[in-house]
């Protein structure tokens, strides 16, 4: 049945050119390097789930940018957290599964000599990525998290274009770099024993998600004044936008960290086992199969 | 210059590129706001202009609609956007702004070419007028003359040489003569 708000809200898009240009830029040169070195027989690093996985998180970075996603973030405070949601966690988490480094340093022309450039013993790169703390990331992210949800630095970035681009670039870029920590992303430049500093990084990180987002549901008057002057949608008033979108801030943006943190001590253990010696869960399934 | 001198070059030439397409005020499909909530009628009209400045031939009008009992956004309304020149050298520009004309669907918007720069008063109705009563709103705009959109076409002839070198760089040997002079490498797998 036809409903007009449904309609508007899935057929507002934007299309802009500098997003499309950069997105499908990264889609050629990940398939370009992805196809290469399959011919080249690394088809477990280039593996059918990765290529899926990325381009999974292209598509979520398309819809939080260019959808109604983006559009309706300047009507809706909860669809503004959604968006951060998606750009701050989301997407780097499936652009990062997907292995980005090898298969961009194969796809794009040129890479490689600029990869050995940049990650030989002396390179910039290097440098750069290994002599970083994780004390280090943990602080750029929270630094634009927290800055960025200062009242009048959000509504300064609703009002003016290419200071909402900054936030969303000042979001994505220290999330990448928070999630290549954490999922251990080539290039491999995380030190000896990541485990406990990823540990704890995560669980920082949700404390410091959690303080504003608490501090937002739980607010009695409007924050963010801009959405004050906008008119409403689907009769939503601005305090409980404000409550959802502080909500949707506070459980799906720390349940994010939480899972990420269960995940990779599970991981942990399943690592302590076979160094131990102890069950191979693998064998009893290839058994089954047999069987 | 070298190659990796020629790759920074590239990419900060292409960043420059990208750069040129972000629109510099157009903040979430909106733009300048000039009336908020203001009463036409049985209506509250909600109004901006974009860009800023708005252009002889680049004038857009973005309209919200609601009714002051519910501040949800109506949609399905008729609404038109006249602009008077302040000088009267010229007649009236009128045109229906719609949902199709706007990125988002929940507002109104239309696009207004006019004659020449100057003050102009802007005059949003919505629906038809009853008796006795008055169902549009007027706000004053300055209108700057048309400018050639340099940025524009920079962008695009700039994403035009990259594709075209791109192209050129992955052709065949045999049509490429750079391409043939270039020696074979063999390189580690970088995979970090």
């Amino acid at each position: 049945m036809y409903n007009p708000t449904v309609y508007a809200l899935l057929t507002s898009w934007d299309w802009r050119p500098e997003v499309i240009f950069v997105l499908g830029a990264a889609a050629i040169f990940y398939l370009n390097g992805w196809l290469k070195l399959r011919r080249r027989g690394n088809a477990r690093l280039a593996s059918g789930w990765r290529l899926a996985s990325y381009f999974a998180g292209l598509f979520v970075l398309a819809i939080s940018l260019m959808s109604f996603v983006d559009i309706l973030g300047g009507l809706l405070f909860l669809m503004h957290m959604i968006q951060h949601l998606l750009v701050l966690s989301l997407a780097p988490i499936l652009l990062l599964l997907g292995e980005p480094f090898p298969m961009l340093t194969w796809g794009i022309p040129g890479g490689k000599r600029l990869a050995e450039r940049l990650f030989a013993r002396r390179g910039v790169g290097r440098q750069l990525l290994q002599k970083l703390p994780v004390g280090g990331v943990l602080l750029l992210s929270v630094g634009f998290l927290w800055g960025w949800h200062d009242p009048d630095a959000y509504n300064a970035a609703l009002r003016i274009g290419w200071l909402h681009d900054l936030q969303h670039l000042t979001f994505f870029l220290p999330g990448m770099l928070f999630w290549w920590k954490v999922t251990g992303a080539a290039p491999r430049l995380h030190g000896r024993s990541p485990l406990f500093p990823r540990l704890a990084l995560l669980l920082l990180m949700a404390v410091a998600n959690m303080i504003p987002a608490v501090g937002i549901s739980l607010a009695s008057e409007p924050i963010y004044t801009y959405y004050l002057d906008m008119p409403r949608v689907a009769g939503i008033d601005v305090m409980t936008d404000q409550v959802i979108g502080g909500v949707i801030m506070w459980v799906p943006g720390t349940m994010m960290y939480m899972v990420a943190l269960l995940i990779l001590i599970f991981r942990a253990f399943q690592q302590n086992e076979k160094a131990k010696g102890g069950v191979d869960n693998r064998r009893y399934l290839v058994g089954a199969q047999a069987a | 210059m070298s190659r990796i001198g020629r790759l920074s070059l590239g990419l900060a030439a292409l960043t420059f590129i990208l750069l040129l397409a972000v629109q510099p005020v157009r903040a979430h499909i909106t733009g300048t706001p000039h009336l908020v909530n203001a009463p036409a009628g049985n209506y509250l009209v909600t109004v901006w202009t974009a860009p800023n400045p708005v252009r002889t031939d680049d004038f857009h009008v973005i309209v919200g609609v609601t009714r002051p009992e519910d501040p949800s956004l109506i949609l399905g309304e008729t609404v038109m956007v006249t602009a008077v020149p302040a000088n009267g050298r010229h007649p009236a520009v009128t045109a229906q702004a719609t949902h199709e004309q706007s990125d988002n669907k929940f507002f109104y918007e239309a696009y207004l070419e006019v004659e020449e720069e100057g003050l102009y008063e802007v005059a949003v109705t919505v629906g038809a007028a009853t008796v006795g009563e008055q169902n549009g709103v007027t706000f004053t705009i300055a209108v700057e003359a048309a400018r050639w959109q340099w940025q524009r076409w920079l962008f695009w002839s700039g994403l035009l040489l990259v594709a075209g070198w791109l192209a050129w760089r992955n052709l065949p040997h045999q049509l490429n003569p750079a391409a043939a002079r270039r020696p074979k490498r063999q390189h580690q797998v970088a995979n970090g």
